[in-house]
């Protein structure tokens, strides 16, 4: 790739026109519309059940959507399934973890690798992983399920990035981790950013939210209702006494 | 059918009326081998509702229904023709020996679950084809032939067609007190059971109980219908009573929908037919039900019975309202749940606690005032979750001792516990995932023994009438929790802030003197954190000590009165919030760099003053 352009369409924008998503009768999501550019790090924030897990999951094909645009670059995302969706670059760290608890810390990585060949290329990936967190490394023999919540997020995160992704979708990554670990998932996150990973990061700790994106959709009722940098919502008496609850 | 709220159970009487003319006149209409098929499709009926109460109900695999029956009938059969006996007074005795069958196969589920209980009572049911078989007793394969005919008031009924409005009468009754079970507290409380024993236990349900009650109810009808088949046919044999007979009755429960007691019986029906039109092709049907049964579970999971909501039939709820979380308004329900006995204070001395070698808890000494609200901080995989089970019960400490207001309870079980005041809440949630949010808070509502069951054929007005307060109590708690609009919804349809708040509703409604709070925070955001405070605040307040295991130090700094940090399974500092953070041990431990507690706790008085204050002061 010789030109940034090259770079921006081989990367591709996440485009989302008019994304609906309704769980039999009960709508979660309805006209939602926003972009996120290659590289560009993304916070949805809202109050529960205002539809942001369920973007997620839209996103992924995890939930039954409707939209009018949902693209990556080239790729039109709405024709995807669900389990092919990581193969064109998105990755997903979900609410909760969701580990394989039964299995090592390493199987989960491989298993995170799995939409690929188990390459040089794969073992390169797993080999960076365990740079990024060394503590997985450590416990690499270890069951998932024995790691503790801080450690599982870890290899959930690490999981995720296997595949290599252009774009990271994490679903509360700090929830049930001391502030100490939440530090830490910040660092983290801005290694990745710095590598210019794409993210789009649903949040309910306002400072980790701020910190680590540069842009910020608000949601209310399934619909984002603003946009704004997060320099800007965080001295926003609006946004200040919904997130922080002042 | 188990969502509908209890009134709507009489509805649709037009519905009931026509099938009650039908099952009146259906003998005027048929010849005699069909009202011998119908005699016997209704035997198989009663056999599948008690199926259903133990593997839909209860979620206890149980293949020994076969054996229930077989006893049954085969009690009957010895008594009446060895002893001599007349029908009735044989069919008590045979009624008690599927009862005492019953809870001998019960005792295994105690320990096992799932597929061990499944491989333990197919083996009980193999075991009793075995000897039904080879003992002189049965007289083997032969059988054993001239049942009396049961006298009736001087009914004849060695006429099929009378007989079978003995049958009718008895499959109703059966069916209603199914029903009546499955919409009261004994069927919530089996619901809640199947769907998280640890939840329903430490909530304060005798799961031990529930289990065998189970059993005990699955073999009552397995003897009642023993005592049917034996009176209609008159003679008894291995045949009648064989594993694939099992399995047949299995395909009844797993195609009618095993969580609906209508669709066992819609199943009962279906397949008893299917049965008679196949006789010619015996081989083949078998081959058909397995199919079927495939079918069904991948298709139609709920069986027949869900079918119609399945395919976006009966209520439709398009157009609904999207419900919203309502602040918290406390009110008399709240007031009502909580405990009158009054706070308990809590004194953990010493505990330790290692799983295989792994040292999770040592010297554990904590400290926890009547009426104060503690916090439990510390780093991930410090011990805090380990602390709470060991304390709730879930956990046995393998050192040191624990007091809840003044009682050793170091010996006690969840439930015990839970009777004693201690309630809590789930780290990763335990809802009732397959119960309403309605249900989830009844159930904790219900404080009544599960031993005491016996009132439901004793003096079941009792039973409505503790149901019609409990809905009403319900009722007023859901709306002063501010989750009304969810009740009818299950918790797994629900945001997790949302199910968190019903988590929180359903740990108050046990009635709680002490309530543990495992990251009741995570996943809320600030504005929601705030009403947690108000009505972590509320309930203390009413007379409540609260134990708070947090990560948000905004909350843990606003709300509690002391402290306790964990780390590495030992307490490091225990004092005052202010005293805590400014400790360095606790910040090189858990804090970290502090700068996002700035951002978190811009002013301590601002958080203070919202949770505090009306509702109006947290409204964004």
């Amino acid at each position: 790739m010789s030109t940034d352009t090259d770079r921006a369409v081989a990367a591709g924008t996440l485009q989302v026109q008019n994304l609906g998503v309704r769980y039999g009768g009960v709508t979660a999501v309805e006209g939602s519309s926003f972009e996120v550019a290659p590289g560009e790090c993304v916070g949805i924030i809202g109050a529960n059940g205002a539809g942001k897990t369920s973007t997620l999951k839209a996103l992924m094909g995890l939930a039954p959507r409707t939209a009018d645009a949902l693209r990556l670059g080239e790729v039109d995302l709405a024709r995807v399934k669900a389990r092919h969706v990581v193969r064109h670059g998105i990755g997903y760290v979900p609410e909760g973890r969701h580990v394989f608890g039964g299995l090592s810390v390493r199987t989960n990585l491989e298993l995170g690798a799995h939409s690929r060949r188990w390459d040089d290329q794969a073992k390169a990936t797993l080999e960076e992983v365990y740079t990024l967190f060394p503590v997985l490394r450590d416990m690499r023999e270890r069951l998932a399920g024995a790691l503790s919540g801080g450690q599982q997020q870890m290899l959930a995160i690490g999981r995720a990035l296997m595949s290599r992704p252009r774009l990271l979708l994490l679903d509360e990554p700090s929830m049930g981790l001391s502030p100490k670990l939440v530090g830490e998932v910040l660092d983290v996150l801005q290694v990745l950013r710095g590598r210019g990973l794409a993210m789009l990061l649903v949040e309910q700790n306002a400072w980790l939210t701020f910190e680590a994106t540069e842009r910020c959709l608000v949601m209310q009722n399934g619909e984002v209702v603003m946009t704004g940098r997060s320099a800007d919502l965080r001295h926003d008496p609006a946004v200040r006494r919904l997130y922080l609850g002042l | 059918m188990s969502r509908r709220p209890l009134t709507r159970s009489i509805a649709r009487p037009a519905l009931w009326v026509v099938v009650g003319v039908v099952l009146l006149a259906l003998p005027y209409t048929v010849g005699p081998y069909p009202i011998h098929v119908v005699d016997v499709t209704l035997v198989f009926a009663v056999l599948a509702i008690g199926l259903g109460m133990a593997l839909g109900l209860a979620g206890q695999i149980n293949l020994a229904q076969i054996a229930f029956f077989g006893i049954g009938a085969y009690v009957l059969a010895i008594v009446t023709t060895d002893a001599g006996w007349g029908f009735w007074a044989a069919a008590v005795v045979s009624l008690l020996a599927s009862v005492v069958a019953g809870l001998a196969v019960g005792v295994p589920a105690l320990r096992v679950q799932s597929h061990y209980l499944g491989i333990v009572t197919l083996g009980l049911a193999l075991a009793f084809t075995s000897w039904v078989t080879n003992s002189s007793v049965t007289q083997g394969a032969n059988g054993i032939s001239n049942i009396p005919v049961p006298p009736l008031l001087g009914v004849d009924l060695s006429s099929e067609y009378l007989y079978y409005y003995l049958e009718l009468v008895v499959f109703v009754a059966g069916l209603a007190f199914a029903l009546f079970v499955v919409r009261t507290r004994l069927g919530r409380r089996m619901r809640a059971m199947r769907d998280d024993a640890i939840a329903a236990g430490a909530l304060g349900a005798d799961v031990r109980v529930l289990r065998l009650l189970a059993f005990t109810v699955s073999s009552v009808y397995g003897g009642v219908a023993g005592i049917l088949y034996a009176g209609l046919i008159r003679y008894v044999s291995p045949d009648s009573f064989t594993i694939s007979t099992m399995f047949l009755l299995l395909a009844m429960v797993v195609i009618g929908g095993r969580q609906s007691i209508v669709g066992c019986v819609l199943g009962a029906v279906v397949l008893s037919l299917a049965r008679e039109w196949l006789t010619d092709f015996a081989t083949y049907a078998q081959l058909g039900y397995g199919l079927v049964v495939v079918l069904a579970v991948v298709f139609a999971p709920t069986g027949l019975a869900g079918l119609p909501a399945r395919l976006g039939l009966g209520r439709r709820r398009d157009g609904a309202e999207r419900g919203a979380l309502h602040d918290f308004v406390p009110g008399p329900a709240t007031a009502a749940a909580v405990s009158d006995a009054g706070p308990a204070d809590l004194q953990v001395e010493g505990i330790g606690k290692t799983f295989r070698g792994l040292r999770a808890l040592h010297e554990v000494r904590l400290s926890v005032p009547a009426g104060a609200i503690k916090g439990v901080v510390g780093p991930n995989g410090s011990g805090k979750t380990t602390l709470l089970n060991v304390v709730s019960g879930l956990y046995t400490p393998s050192t040191g001792e624990y007091a809840v207001g003044g009682v050793r309870a170091t010996a006690l079980g969840p439930t015990a516990l839970s009777r004693h005041g201690v309630a809590r809440t789930f780290q990763n949630l335990r809802l009732f995932a397959d119960l309403t949010v309605r249900d989830n808070v009844l159930f904790a509502l219900d404080r009544s023994r599960s031993a005491a069951s016996a009132e439901y054929l004793v003096w079941p007005v009792g039973v409505v009438r503790d149901e019609r307060r409990l809905r009403a109590e319900a009722e007023e708690l859901l709306a002063e929790f501010g989750i009304a609009d969810f009740a009818d919804l299950a918790p797994r349809s629900l945001p997790y802030g949302i199910q968190r708040r019903v988590e929180l509703a359903r740990a108050v409604a046990t009635g709680p003197r002490i309530l543990l709070l495992d990251e009741p925070a995570a996943g809320l955001n600030g504005q929601e954190v705030a009403q947690l405070a108000q009505i972590v605040r509320t309930i203390r307040d009413r007379g409540v000590t609260v134990v708070l295991v947090e990560h948000n130090m905004g909350l843990v700094m606003s709300l509690c009165d002391e402290v306790a940090v964990l780390a590495n399974g030992s307490v490091i500092a225990d004092g005052t919030p202010e005293q805590v953070v400014a400790d360095p041990a606790v910040v090189e431990a858990y804090l970290g760099d502090s700068s996002q507690l700035r951002d978190l706790v811009p002013d301590q008085r601002t958080i203070r003053e919202a949770a505090g204050d009306d509702a109006e002061e947290v409204r964004a």
